[in-house]
């Protein structure tokens, strides 16, 4: 996966590691051990270590996700060993998704800049603050938050990113209707088809709760106005790593046409014209569902 | 639902009623002997502005506490004004207010509305943890009375599959991961700091440990025994289903909607699969209240029967009978039991309505 990211031009990689063998599908960091039956872990600190190494070499920021929204007491000493093995290797940054897990690595002496992950999910200025006042230098910006609000954080003197592609239909942090590591049935509650008796007395289904934002696209350039300087793109444990990698040239060819000073329509032209991946599956899958994260949509009209 | 899954559920619900009767009859034995209020577990009951009025015209309801807010929308609280407060206040009832999780474009108007509500002596319960800074920044922390609310407090009991997701682990590890999220020296020091007096939970067996050890450290613990919080979104579910407007929905969210699982999304291909029937038993039903989702939990909680004399006689008849422990003795105590009527089913919670003519 390494190799295709390199490719499509990824600044930065996001990785986590196997945690102790005591655990069986939790770990230590935003993911369970398997996502749909994929792996989302190195296996080893060898294994991450080559990773970094040849990162490293190509100018490739390693951000190791040690970002658990908590850690058992009795843990969480095992918690400061596991991330050390990741910042002995050489990793750049650390993902974190507590105040917890912050102060225990602070204590521990770790000193790599923080990022707070998706489940910090930061919603007003107090909490950008906050942020910045423990020491986290890198925010993650949830999806719901609307481009006008990012724009006033921009002078807060912390880094923004947002997620370029898939986000959930709930605030991050906020939602518990996590896909089981166990049951290949039990999925994202978020997006899960529901039955239901709507109130004029009729059985629907649908997918009711899914008020999901994909894709950022026909944004960037506000998102950049407004003080975000990186796009992430979440599937570590994706199976087929070079569809990971098709989104991220794709990011990085709409950016490189924002350069060259062309319009959203003049990128969709392009892209209608030469990319056989927009029209077969980006258009149906995002387009066409009205997936946009900042764009006025039928969701991000309902939003409180 | 597989026998085991049943059985786990009902001695949830066990548990739980054991908990509430614990608590009662503590609150009897306490009163018997005639201790200070700080001893006394409070009751409470947590509403929407609207409900105030009819609130105190249930005679059979009995509490100590009010709380008027929500925990994910502000536009439900608009109406909340110094009437509804004086008319609790007035009765010699303590009030809460609960904030919701508060966006950036929301902030201004928030810190003008509570320049309002605190020219009276009520209480914050706070859903985000930019508004808690903010209040600091502010000096409120430290002149009024602070608790956290559920949207800051978790456990894996919040998931509503918790026990499928950690099926896989050794049950020492699960019991460890049946903590609550703040059970931990850097959590404490934290909320010290900003001046927290006490936590809402959504109370589970498992959680005792958490709890007490909270409390031990001086945490009160406000306990939720039923309609467990699962997912709070930004955007309502139900204003985009009714295709209404923010801002003119605040009567939509009041009716729930009852969701049962039947399909699971896959994210690589946009697919979904259907789940199986005991699967769909396991995962249970959720109730939808605007965007907050909470499961579908029917306990018996401690306002649903009357604090009549029959109740307490029963009570007193039953404690030789029964252990009030769970799960090896061990008593399970909080501060106060809360009854949310804002996100349940309870019939209270439907004659309100009706007093409001929703």
């Amino acid at each position: 996966m390494f190799d295709e990211m390199r490719e499509s031009g990824a600044d930065e990689i996001y990785v986590g590691l196997k945690p102790p063998s005591f655990l069986n599908q939790l770990s230590f960091d935003g993911r369970f051990q398997t996502v749909a039956e994929h792996p989302a872990h190195f296996e080893s600190v060898d294994d991450l270590s080559e990773v970094v190494q040849l990162a490293k070499s190509e100018g490739i920021t390693v951000n190791f996700m040690a970002n658990a929204t908590f850690i058992p007491k009795p843990l969480q000493s095992e918690y400061v060993k596991f991330v050390a093995q990741a910042v002995d290797v050489g990793v750049d940054r650390l993902t974190i998704s507590s105040i917890q897990t912050l102060q225990l690595l602070r204590d521990s002496g770790v000193d790599v800049p923080f990022t707070s992950g998706s489940a910090m999910a930061p919603t007003n200025i107090g909490h950008v603050r906050l942020l910045k006042s423990l020491g986290v230098s890198t925010i993650t910006v949830p999806h719901c938050i609307q481009v006008n609000e990012i724009s006033q954080w921009k002078n807060e003197g912390i880094e923004m990113i947002i997620t370029g592609n898939f986000g959930s239909g709930s605030l991050p942090g906020s939602c518990h209707l996590w896909e089981s590591p166990n049951n290949i049935e039990i999925g994202d509650g978020t997006r899960s088809e529901y039955r239901y008796v709507a109130n004029d007395g009729i059985m629907s289904q649908s997918s009711f709760l899914d008020a999901a934002t994909d894709c950022s696209l026909c944004s960037l350039k506000e998102l950049k106005e407004a003080g975000v300087v990186g796009l992430k793109f979440i599937g570590r444990e994706a199976p087929n790593p070079v569809t990971l990698a098709m989104v991220v040239d794709l990011f990085r060819r709409w950016l490189d046409m924002e350069e060259e000073g062309q319009s959203v329509e003049g990128k969709i032209e392009t892209m209608e014209r030469e990319d056989l991946m927009w029209t077969m599956k980006w258009v149906p899958r995002f387009c066409e569902k009205k997936r946009c994260t900042y764009l006025t949509t039928e969701v991000t009209s309902s939003y409180v | 639902m597989e026998p085991i899954e049943k059985m786990e559920r009902k001695n949830h619900v066990d548990q739980m009623n054991r908990v509430n009767q614990t608590n009662r009859v503590n609150q009897m034995n306490q009163t018997k002997q005639g201790n200070q209020l700080e001893s006394h577990i409070k009751k409470e009951v947590r509403i929407h502005p609207e409900y105030v009025e009819g609130l105190f015209e249930q005679h059979d309801l009995t509490f100590d506490v009010v709380g008027i807010g929500h925990l994910g929308c502000f536009h439900k609280m608009s109406i909340l004004s110094s009437e509804h407060i004086q008319h609790v206040l007035s009765r010699g009832i303590e009030l809460k207010i609960e904030l919701p999780i508060i966006y950036e474009s929301q902030i201004n108007n928030v810190l003008k509305q509570l320049d309002d509500w605190l020219q009276h002596p009520v209480s914050l319960v706070v859903n985000d943890l930019g508004m808690l800074h903010e209040l600091n920044r502010l000096g409120i922390t430290a002149n009024v009375p602070l608790y956290i609310g559920r949207n800051l407090v978790k456990s894996f009991y919040n998931c509503p599959w918790h026990e499928d997701v950690l099926v896989e682990e050794e049950p020492d590890v699960q019991q460890m991961w049946m903590q609550l999220n703040l059970d931990s020296e850097a959590m404490l020091h934290f909320l010290q700091q900003y001046h927290v007096r006490g936590i809402d939970v959504d109370l589970h067996a498992r959680l005792e440990p958490s709890i007490s050890s909270l409390r031990q450290n001086g945490l009160l613990v406000n306990g939720f025994t039923d309609y467990p919080l699962a997912s709070i979104s930004r955007s309502c579910h139900t204003v985009r289903h009714a295709q209404a407007t923010i801002g003119q929905c605040q009567h939509l969210c009041e009716t729930p909607l009852s969701l049962e699982h039947r399909q699971r999304w896959n994210r690589f291909d946009d697919t979904f699969i259907r789940i199986s029937k005991p699967n769909r038993e396991k995962m249970g039903q959720l109730l939808v209240f605007g965007n907050v989702v909470v499961q579908s939990l029917e306990l018996v909680g401690l306002m649903e029967s009357t604090e009549s004399t029959e109740l307490v006689e029963s009570i007193e008849s039953k404690e030789s009978e029964e252990s009030m422990d769970i799960a090896g003795n061990v008593p399970f105590e909080v501060d106060s039991v809360c009854k949310d009527l804002r996100f349940s089913n309870h019939p209270i919670r439907k004659q309100l309505l009706q007093e409001v003519n929703i």
